[in-house]
């Protein structure tokens, strides 16, 4: 590369001046010569500047000359020389090219950085938190995952079609891309462009949250040469000028460049061999792992020969996990394994299922093994099910418990760790009781400690548990979220922790995280079974023991539990004639491809799901959708009854009965942000706003407007910004989005708090949207006490009657004509909710505990009522049931948490009652009651979903699915009991 | 446990009822008061003096370290926020180093209803009491209005305010000293010195602060420094209450690189939490919180008026009392800060905290009852104020409040060009990325503090 030198005073006549830059991923090392030309050495660093820092200057040999600069905090704690700014060294850069862009966008590895910028000069720095998701890295990452180098990838995403993927947090994003490839919802090219266009739309974001002049903008850093990106990014802002230079994957060490060559000679660095500083440490460390190998019960053995008989029967097995699938073959008279096999899903679990088949046919060594029936499990395992003739489809948590029960018998608790999944499951006299999964995330997982392993540090898997154990200091991270630890792990590495000590800090943070998130306060028992893929990882079963100083068996084959496990269901359903045998032949199955031949609508319910009608062998199944219809129908589920589904009862008392009434002759149009407290207050809501003479505009659903956020919210109120969005466009003369701080108390509670982002949603919009801020309306809303509500009258007064010239009286007497409505809509609903209670009274039901904007509203409740109801369970919304008996901690100070505890009380006290309490990512008021949840329930069946924009319903049905096994399995095992049989 | 098995205060609150059911007074032996608020280090060694002046034992907070959250972990999910995450490592940490087998312990935590985490404490403190089985143990206790100040009156509580206040005033003179002290390694030792005599001199009584701080000031004052504070460049740590916990690193940064950093006041935290219930009564009797809202005298009005109940009237007195005790706190730290600028070592003469406040209400509903409101004032009034040459926000995972207001904050700091960085913090550490963005305020800073004294030193000449 040659550079213009005549824009800048050269005091260099010979020689050269160098500027140096690391960042986490690489070391941009830049020589600016006297003859104009430049030397560009871009290394990736693998989490070991020191070392890559070493080998450059070494070969540069001790005449190197001395006008050096080390840009940036991290290379000037690596580098004895002079050091500056990364800002200083940009503007410098920016001066000599003569740029003067009104954004700089620093797109690294690591970070993505917006500059805004004037003159030339770096007026202010926005940074993605400390949360690596959706940078550089992390799409290299996301595609090796589907075995495509960064090129690869790149190149993939220009034939692929976008789809909706949830990229607020890295591991977040990689469970949805994983679970949408299992599912078969689109291919590696669709993720690929989707993950481009991701980045793309969070830098446009990026650049409308600055809220800084955007004409002229610079792209630097290595995202900068992703050229789909580019175009995408170019696309998305129209119109804007974006300028990519040939200097900007190394921009700051260009500049730093042209800074050493204006060195005083006091500032020349010392000869080369004395540039490198000594290694410093600064980190924490824990005890090493091995000290823990008294408490761990690894029976993990070298797989020996297995033989497959011609004589016995078998059951095939396959647990498709999202990283892994497992497939055995069960010997039901032997009661063996003969074959098995574990390999990658690869983001296509029948492909993969095929691969196993495949192998167990190789293992059988000739022989045709006689397969008399076949079952499936894992996050893969419908698609699976109908691939293999639809077979038994089994969750996986109940799949788990049963080959842990198997293996020992005394086992009361279970930790699993897969892929992209984590299970706890609880047992009380031998039945699964309790479990835990995961919540929305993949953090601590198996797929995160191989990735992070590997893409940071070069460790293969099969190398975590010999350097893990080898580890003498492993490192404290003291994390807790997996992108976190993501961060620090590189950044440890920067400051020279030793691979070893690293993957030992980063085997214990998997523990940490396991136990922190999954378990939790759960109790956990005295029999520990430890099992999954990860556990074949001595190091982390170590690393579990010496966290919790328990005992923790690891069985023989961990990795294969899920596979036994359905087959022994697969035989209990045998034995118990609940099952016919068949004959499988494994040369036919791999025979088969699968397609879908056409799809259609469902028009059951107003889901509106797209089904598939999938093809294989000839044979055609329905496929997908929200609920458990078409699930039951290939399974052929008999005298199976829907439950009733009170939450449609409940909105169709909300928002018909009590609904909208519009003026016939209206004074124009005011738009309502169906968000939040609408589903709460619409009554109050919607008879202010037809009281006042004004016809209300309910928001839509605006997935767009949803992302237009410009911080870290909940996904409830990332609603609230999508309504807004969409409102803007419908014509309105006004949009209502108030500042709800307290609600209509329930008896017996002094507070009715909303919660802290409800209580200023109003205002953050209005911020946000500063170009129609006089047409939002955003007063505090206050209803707790009756001084509140004389309060919240005066304030709509000042927010209303001026703008919309209705004298004051008018708009109290509306005021309080709305809230008598929605104190007649409460009522009713109690009443509505004790009779249709008394209609279902002893029936299996479920409780959704939650924000009624989280369980009662459609666009985030993932269809949960009606998942739910296709599986012969009622399902009713806590605020439906009867007001909570005296004695409820008074200081519980949200209106919504104090519903989750009624329905916590209610289900304790009520035979066939279990609670599912669906909570939002980031709700504050949840994670302070979650304590008391767990404890007033534990031992009880109950279970936790965590919402946010992730899209994918596969983790959700999981969920409920396994805790309504649990319930069903549980009720079964009772009857059984009950008739003298046991399981 | 049974909640009858608890421990509680006597209904004076003058004594400790055991679990065992023995009235114990406060300043029995086995009576241990604990403070694991780690809110200003002086402010917390001067609680230590105040009870141990009167006869008490009593333990406070130390630094919070990854090793503190660490220990949460004991008790908590991890997915709190940093604050009670933070006190419930150290509470850990003290129920399992250091509490006595017969002791009777009082964890002192703030605590008040309100929307954010914060008011989910007292349910999360006691589903941690019972599941620990703890007896002889009180979490929570806080001095409210409510309780009369745990029954010590209205002074005392105040009393123990003003070491707070103490410990934000020697909070910034030791930045001071860390980066202009000609000789740190000889200033920073008398420096501490001077704070511990102070500190244990001014918490025997009223009489005994000025005094003490008036001693500090003349300690500190010979402290040579090796250029004018004025010229010094200076940066504001602001974030609401998440920063006490989290702000070290940030704080040696700067003080690394020669730029004296300021950490907002604790007091004007615990002043926002009490002024709210001002703004609260004011918009119960239909004032609004852009014009009349900071008001007293809607307050007036109302225990004047026929309109409130006993209840409410009651609510009033309460409102009153915290009315008089905020515009006191004010109005006695600006009398502190009177003596103890005579150090030399002060530098923050911006706004008031009310004019903070109000300043924040024109973007932020104060009624909202959350912090928003007093961050975004900070902002506001100190991008106008030349004091400042920077300033940064601290958020934090899992508190929506300082993230939804973070948004805010920096396209209000971009309008105003004033150098800015916000930084998600997950403990008292920070990232490679987050140096980054220090870096930037850091450079900007220096350069805005350069262009200042050129234009003073032009005007002089």
């Amino acid at each position: 590369m040659t550079v213009d030198m005549s824009k800048e005073d050269c005091c260099l006549t010979t020689g050269s001046c160098t500027g140096v830059e690391i960042g986490a991923v690489s070391i941009k090392w830049i020589e600016l010569h006297a003859d104009g030309s430049c030397s560009v050495d871009v290394r990736r660093h693998a989490g070991d500047p020191h070392s890559v820092l070493h080998e450059i200057i070494s070969a540069k040999g001790s005449n190197a000359d001395r006008h050096v600069v080390a840009v940036g905090e991290t290379a000037q704690s690596l580098l004895d020389v002079a050091g500056r700014s990364e800002t200083e060294c940009i503007e410098k850069a920016l001066a000599s090219l003569d740029m003067r862009p009104d954004i700089l966008l620093s797109l690294g590895g690591e970070t993505f950085s917006l500059y805004t910028v004037k003159n030339g000069i770096i007026k202010n720095i926005s940074s993605t938190d400390k949360c690596a998701a959706g940078t550089g890295e992390f799409l290299v990452q996301q595609f090796n995952r589907m075995d495509l180098t960064l090129e690869e990838g790149i190149e993939k995403s220009r034939s692929g079609k976008t789809v909706k993927l949830a990229t607020r947090c890295s591991v977040h994003c990689k469970s949805d891309a994983t679970h949408k490839l299992n599912k078969g919802e689109c291919g590696t090219a669709d993720i690929a462009a989707s993950l481009v266009y991701d980045l793309a739309r969070k830098i446009q974001r990026m650049i409308e949250s600055s809220q800084w002049p955007s004409e002229r903008i610079v792209v630097i850093g290595g995202v900068s040469g992703n050229g789909p990106f580019i175009a995408k990014l170019s696309e998305l802002l129209g119109g804007k000028e974006i300028t990519v230079l040939e200097q900007s994957p190394f921009l700051e060490a260009f500049g730093g460049a042209f800074l050493a060559r204006e060195l005083a000679d006091a500032e020349l660095a010392p000869p080369a061999g004395q540039w490198l500083r000594l290694k410093e440490f600064s980190l924490a460390f824990l005890k090493p792992l091995e000290d823990a190998s008294g408490l761990l019960d690894y029976r993990v053995k070298p797989r020996g020969e297995r033989t497959v008989s011609a004589e016995d029967s078998y059951i095939l097995g396959v647990d498709a996990g999202s990283t892994t699938t497992k497939a055995v073959l069960y010997n039901i008279a032997k009661d063996t394994v003969d074959a098995s096999v574990y390999l990658r899903t690869h983001g296509n679990p029948v492909l993969a299922t095929k691969n196993c088949l495949q192998e167990l046919l190789s293992q059988a060594k000739g022989i045709r093994p006689n397969i008399v029936q076949a079952g499936s499990t894992g996050s893969g395992r419908e698609m699976v099910s109908v691939y293999l003739d639809g077979c038994p489809s089994l969750n996986e948590i109940l799949s788990h418990a049963r080959a842990a029960a198997k293996e020992a018998p005394e086992v009361d608790t279970v930790f699993e760790i897969g892929g992209q999944d984590s299970k706890f499951i609880s047992f009380a006299k031998g039945i699964p009781v309790d479990y835990a999964m995961n919540e929305g995330c993949s953090a601590g997982t198996g797929s995160f400690l191989e990735e992070a392993a590997s893409a940071d540090l070069n460790v293969p898997v099969t190398r975590i548990s010999d350097l893990a154990e080898k580890s003498r200091q492993p490192i404290a991270f003291g994390e807790r979220c997996a992108a976190f630890i993501n961060t620090d792990l590189r950044s440890a590495l920067q400051q020279g922790g030793e691979t070893e000590d690293v993957i030992g800090g980063l085997v214990y943070s998997i523990a940490d995280n396991y136990i922190s998130r999954i378990v939790g306060a759960r109790a956990v028992g005295k029999h520990i079974l430890f099992q999954g893929g990860v556990a074949l990882n001595r190091s982390v079963g170590l690393a579990m023991a010496a966290r919790l100083g328990k005992n923790i068996i690891v069985p023989p084959y961990p990795e294969l539990m899920g596979a036994v496990g359905t087959c022994l269901m697969v035989k209990d359903l045998l034995d118990k004639n609940e099952l016919e045998r068949r004959a499988y032949r494994m040369e036919s199955l791999l025979e088969g491809e699968i397609g879908i031949d056409t799809t259609f609508t469902c028009k059951t319910c107003d889901n509106f799901c797209e089904i598939q009608m999938i093809s294989v062998r000839g044979n055609r199944f329905p496929f997908g959708g929200l609920c458990s219809k078409y699930d039951n129908e290939r399974h052929k589920t008999k005298g199976l009854k829907e439950g009733t589904d009170l939450v449609a009862i409940r909105n169709d008392l909300i928002f018909k009965e009590f609904g909208v009434r519009q003026p016939v002759r209206p004074r124009g149009k005011i738009g309502l942000a169906m968000a939040l407290t609408a589903y709460e207050m619409f009554p109050f809501f919607a008879s202010l706003i037809n009281g006042l003479g004004y016809e209300l505009v309910m928001s839509d659903i605006c997935k767009e407007g949803n992302e237009k956020t410009m911080a870290t919210v909940c996904y409830p109120a990332q609603i609230a910004h999508g309504a807004l969005h969409d409102l803007k466009d419908k014509g309105v003369d006004f949009i209502f989005l108030p500042n709800v701080v307290t609600l209509i108390a329930e008896p017996g509670f002094p507070f009715s708090f909303a919660c802290g982002t409800t209580g200023m949603v109003g205002d953050m919009v209005r911020n946000q949207y500063k170009h129609i801020q006089q047409k939002i309306f955003a007063p505090a809303l206050l209803f707790a006490t009756p001084l509140q509500i004389e309060g919240t009258a005066a304030e709509l007064v000042r927010h209303l009657s001026p703008a919309l010239n209705i004298p004051a009286e008018e708009v109290v007497a509306a005021f309080h004509k709305a809230i008598a409505h929605q104190r007649a809509f409460m009522a009713a609903l109690e009443q509505r909710g004790s009779s249709e209670l008394a209609k279902i009274a002893g029936e299996p039901t479920v409780i959704l505990a939650g924000r009624p904007y989280t369980v009662c509203a459609q666009e985030v409740n993932f269809a949960l009522p009606k998942k739910i109801t296709s599986r012969g369970y009622h399902v009713i919304s806590a605020d439906m049931l009867p007001t909570p008996p005296p004695g409820m901690h008074p200081m519980n100070t949200w209106r919504f948490t104090q519903q989750i505890m009624k329905a916590v009380t209610y289900a304790k006290s009520t035979p066939n009652f279990y609670v599912c309490l669906v909570s939002a990512y980031n709700c504050a008021p949840d994670v302070s009651i979650y304590h008391g949840v767990r404890q007033e329930l534990a031992g009880t069946t109950y279970c936790y979903l965590e919402i946010d924009s992730h899209t994918a319903h596969a983790g959700v049905e999981t969920r409920v699915g396994a805790f309504l096994d649990i319930i069903g399995s549980s009720a079964r095992n009772t009857r059984d009991s009950q008739e003298g049989r046991s399981l | 446990m049974n909640k009858a098995d608890r421990a509680v205060f006597s209904p004076d609150f003058k004594s400790v009822i055991t679990s065992e059911g023995e009235q114990v007074a406060l300043d029995d032996p086995r009576v241990a008061h604990v403070w694991p608020t780690d809110m200003t280090p002086y402010g917390l060694e001067y609680i230590r003096h105040f009870y141990e002046n009167r006869g008490m034992r009593c333990r406070v907070a130390s630094r919070t370290s990854p090793d503190t959250l660490n220990s949460a972990k004991g008790l908590s999910n991890g997915r709190e926020c940093i604050p009670v995450v933070a006190m419930l490592g150290e509470v850990y940490e003290d129920l399992t180093t250091k509490r006595r087998e017969d002791e009777i312990t009082i964890y002192y935590i703030f605590y008040g209803p309100g929307p954010c985490q914060h008011g989910g404490w007292i349910l999360m403190f006691d589903t941690f009491l019972e599941r620990m089985k703890l007896k002889n143990v009180i979490f929570m206790a806080a001095a409210t209005p409510m309780n009369n100040y745990l029954g010590n009156g209205y002074l005392w509580s105040f009393l123990l305010t003003l070491g707070y206040a103490m410990g934000d005033i020697m909070d910034e003179a030791e930045n001071t000293i860390r980066v202009l002290a000609k000789d740190p390694q000889r200033a920073l030792p008398a420096f501490k010195e001077a704070c511990g005599k102070a500190l244990k001199s001014a918490s025997r009584g009223y009489v005994a602060i000025e005094p003490a701080l008036r001693e500090w000031a003349a300690a500190v004052r010979d402290i040579e420094l090796k250029m004018p504070l004025e010229e010094a460049p200076k940066v504001l740590i602001s974030g609401g209450g998440n920063i006490f916990w989290l702000h070290y690193p940030v704080t040696d940064y700067f003080v690394e690189r020669g730029i004296v950093p300021k950490l907002a006041e604790s007091t004007e935290f615990m002043y926002f939490a009490e002024r709210t219930m001002v703004t609260m009564n004011n918009f119960q009797i239909g004032k609004g919180p852009a014009d009349q809202g900071f008001k007293l005298d809607g307050i007036f009005e109302r225990q004047v008026g026929h309109r409130a109940s006993p209840a409410e009237k009651a609510e009033g007195e309460i409102a009153l009392d915290v009315m008089s005790r905020s515009w006191m706190t004010e109005h006695f730290i600006k009398w502190l800060r009177s003596i103890a600028v005579t150090s030399g070592a002060l530098f923050d003469d911006t706004e008031e905290f009310e004019e903070v406040f109000q300043a924040g209400s024109h973007i932020i509903n104060p009624v909202c009852i959350n912090e928003s409101c007093s961050l975004l004032g900070k902002l506001l009034t100190v991008a106008k104020s030349e004091v400042y040459d920077g300033i940064v926000s601290m958020r934090v995972f899992n508190c929506p409040i300082a993230g939804g207001t973070t948004a805010i904050l920096s396209a209000t700091a971009n309008e105003m060009e004033m150098p800015f960085a916000a930084i998600d913090v997950e403990g008292p550490s920070i990232s490679a990325n987050q140096k980054r963005l220090l870096e930037t305020v850091a450079v900007q800073a220096v350069r805005n503090r350069s262009r200042k004294n050129r234009a003073c030193s032009g005007s002089l000449d």
